[in-house]
């Protein structure tokens, strides 16, 4: 019973978040490169079909014969040959709809995580060159001012004031993922002036631009972009979120989140109208979820 | 910090300071230093969302006369709005708004609603019981939940149970939690037909949003379970000396390495009631309960800011005194924490 345990304990698998010194002295170790290999296909795959699904949103059309506005068909068509996801209460081709709204959807999040990352790098970097000091007080304090709010409920308070939309949502909610960055980057900051290639680089005669540029920027890149993936998926589940609640696109345009708020009405008769476009979004954030992991595992 | 012992007692050397009283005083320190820096947060979480609503000049008004969609603003003269402006408080300067607030906020007063002129804290104590309710609940649920899903995660010798387990939680994080609403409403309640599918008068009406959310907090509490478990389990003490002292692979999860992963997940626990309250809101919505959810998109559609800015604050509030008690409680129950700071003070005296 007791045998299985150091095997077990040795290759830890799958899940769960790893950190990056763990991850670090764990490559260190001889790992058989069949596995590691395995996991490098396995990226390039989750990556290629990210890029189809980017390929995909900017040109919807590639992949629909039906226009998302027309009204097509009959209203409540369940899914068939001509209609694979069925139409709506008013006869427009859900799949049309749902490719299109792609397309909103990941522009949304776009907008929200850069929002995130140049904030939070700014916020970040301030406050993790002199670690401390009162400027790194004072914006950590903020930092967790922000955080204290639940990011749905800011973004709902931004959009009081600045009126709904797309757009607002997105800065709205990236005003929320900044927090997260501004720690990571922190963190990363401190972490850096104390790596001993950093010093090597500076004794060489290395300015200051150089150090950042080729020392430091490749050896954190990993653990930011991974984060970034995993922003990235919350920011499509928080716009959806801010969509389904009514203050997102307005009615007409085919953004998941209102797709999922108009199904749900006619959800005992017409169940795909609601649940294809959240299995639309779930995929999405799931490839991104792992994209994510993968990238925090592998070195 | 420990140094500053000897500034507090000008004559140290007669009466000698047990262990246990400046172990005493360090907890009082540090509960001392979380509870200044609570208000802080509190103060600045403030300000952000008071700036952020109150910096455009904003027509407030025009949402409490309740004509700008229908008859138009031309039917009211700007006499009129300046009159109304008074009377809630919007043409005073943004400072002294600023300080009314918060003045208002140490006194216990949100200021009133624009829009109906009731009180922000009566509107708050009407909402609050069903979304507390909603929320304990499922709180209540989703930290057992999680533990067992993180022992069945890392325990059993099935390696398809174990890696079950571990998928399930991660997976359900990355559904979005208004459509998982919509799926339970579809199968529990108009497929079978087992409960309701809103409302908020009987009870049964709780069981789905419950549900929801607390699978959400279980989930999470599993992920940082999981990985706290591996890394217990790959030390030396669960590794080896367990097993080699004949504890069976249960008993050393059980009883050895959950104690040790269980600091982690406090923290997270800290975490998750305000994504938890954040989550609520939208669930609220998806089942038509009232509710902090109800009370904030009403609030956000009419434009009333008071109400907007103190369910911000409120909702800060909470978020705020539940990590600081998280972390007064991580310090107090982990004894190699109380350990150190006995012997930081043994070693700087």
């Amino acid at each position: 019973m007791t045998d299985t345990l150091l095997p077990d304990a040795a290759t830890p698998d799958t899940a769960g978040p790893v950190r990056v010194d763990e991850a670090v002295s764990r490559a260190a170790a001889p790992e058989p490169t069949r596995r590691k290999r395995r996991r490098l296909k396995e990226i390039h795959v989750h990556l290629l079909l990210l890029g189809a699904i980017i390929v995909i949103g900017l040109f919807p059309a590639l992949v629909t014969s039906h226009d998302p506005y027309e009204l097509d068909g009959i209203p409540f068509t369940s899914p068939n040959g001509d209609f694979w996801f069925g139409t709506d209460e008013i006869g427009r081709d859900l799949y049309s709809r749902v490719v299109h709204g792609l397309q909103i959807s990941l522009f949304s999040a776009a907008l929200a995580v850069v929002v995130a990352l140049v904030l939070g790098t700014v916020v970040g970097v301030l406050s993790g060159l002199r670690p401390g000091s009162w400027l790194d007080r004072v914006l950590g304090i903020g930092t967790e001012a922000v955080m204290a709010v639940p990011a749905v409920l800011l973004a709902l308070a931004i959009i009081t004031t600045y009126g709904r939309g797309a757009f607002v949502a997105a800065i709205a909610i990236g005003l929320g993922e900044a927090t997260g960055f501004a720690r990571l980057i922190r963190g990363v900051v401190i972490q850096s002036s104390t790596f001993t290639f950093v010093e090597a680089a500076r004794t060489c005669g290395a300015g200051p631009i150089r150090t950042i540029t080729r020392h430091i920027v490749p050896n954190v890149f990993q653990p930011v972009l991974s984060y970034t993936a995993l922003q990235f998926g919350l920011a499509l589940l928080a716009i959806g979120s801010l969509s389904y609640l009514g203050f997102g696109e307005a009615p007409p345009s085919p953004e998941w989140g209102v797709l999922i708020a108009g199904g749900q009405k006619y959800l005992a008769h017409a169940w795909w109208v609601a649940i294809i476009p959240g299995l639309a979004l779930t995929a999405v954030v799931v490839l991104l979820n792992r994209i994510a992991y993968l990238l925090q595992e592998d070195h | 910090m420990t140094t500053t012992i000897d500034t507090a007692e000008p004559a140290p050397v007669e009466t000698p300071v047990t262990a246990r009283s400046t172990v005493l005083r360090d907890v009082a320190r540090a509960v001392g230093g979380k509870l200044v820096h609570a208000a802080l947060v509190i103060y600045a979480a403030y300000s952000v969302s008071f700036f952020l609503l109150f910096v455009l000049p904003g027509d407030a008004v025009l949402a409490r006369i309740g004509t700008t969609d229908t008859i138009g603003v031309a039917d009211i003269s700007d006499l009129d709005l300046d009159v109304l402006r008074d009377e809630v408080g919007l043409s005073d300067s943004l400072w002294q708004q600023y300080w009314n607030g918060i003045t208002g906020l140490l006194r216990g007063d949100l200021g009133s609603s624009l829009v109906n002129d009731r009180a922000v804290t009566d509107l708050l104590a009407e909402a609050l019981p069903n979304t507390l309710a909603l929320a304990g609940l499922s709180l209540v649920f989703s930290v057992p939940l999680g533990f067992l899903l993180a022992v069945l995660a890392v325990n059993p010798r099935s390696r398809f149970v174990r890696s079950t387990a571990a998928l399930v939680p991660s997976a359900y994080v990355s559904l979005p939690v208004f459509w998982i609403g919509i799926l339970f409403i579809y199968f529990f309640s108009i497929t079978l037909g087992w409960f309701p599918s809103g409302g908020s008068q009987s009870a049964a009406a709780l069981v789905l949003p419950t549900a929801v959310l607390a699978l959400l907090g279980a989930a999470q509490f599993a992920q940082v379970l999981i990985s706290s478990l591996r890394t217990e389990l790959g030390t030396t003490y669960a590794s080896v000396t367990a097993p080699a002292k004949g504890a069976s692979r249960f008993y050393t999860v059980w009883h050895h390495c959950l104690r040790n992963a269980a600091f982690p997940f406090l923290a997270v626990f800290g975490l998750r009631v305000g994504q938890l309250l954040g989550g609520t809101v939208v669930i609220e919505v998806v089942f038509s309960r009232t509710g902090i959810g109800r009370l904030m998109v009403d609030s956000v559609k009419a434009v009333d800011l008071t109400v907007v800015l103190g369910l911000v604050v409120v909702l800060a509030i909470v978020y705020v005194v539940v990590n600081a008690l998280v972390d007064i409680g991580y310090s107090l129950l982990d004894p190699r924490l109380r350990r150190r700071s006995a012997l930081a003070t043994e070693v700087t005296r």
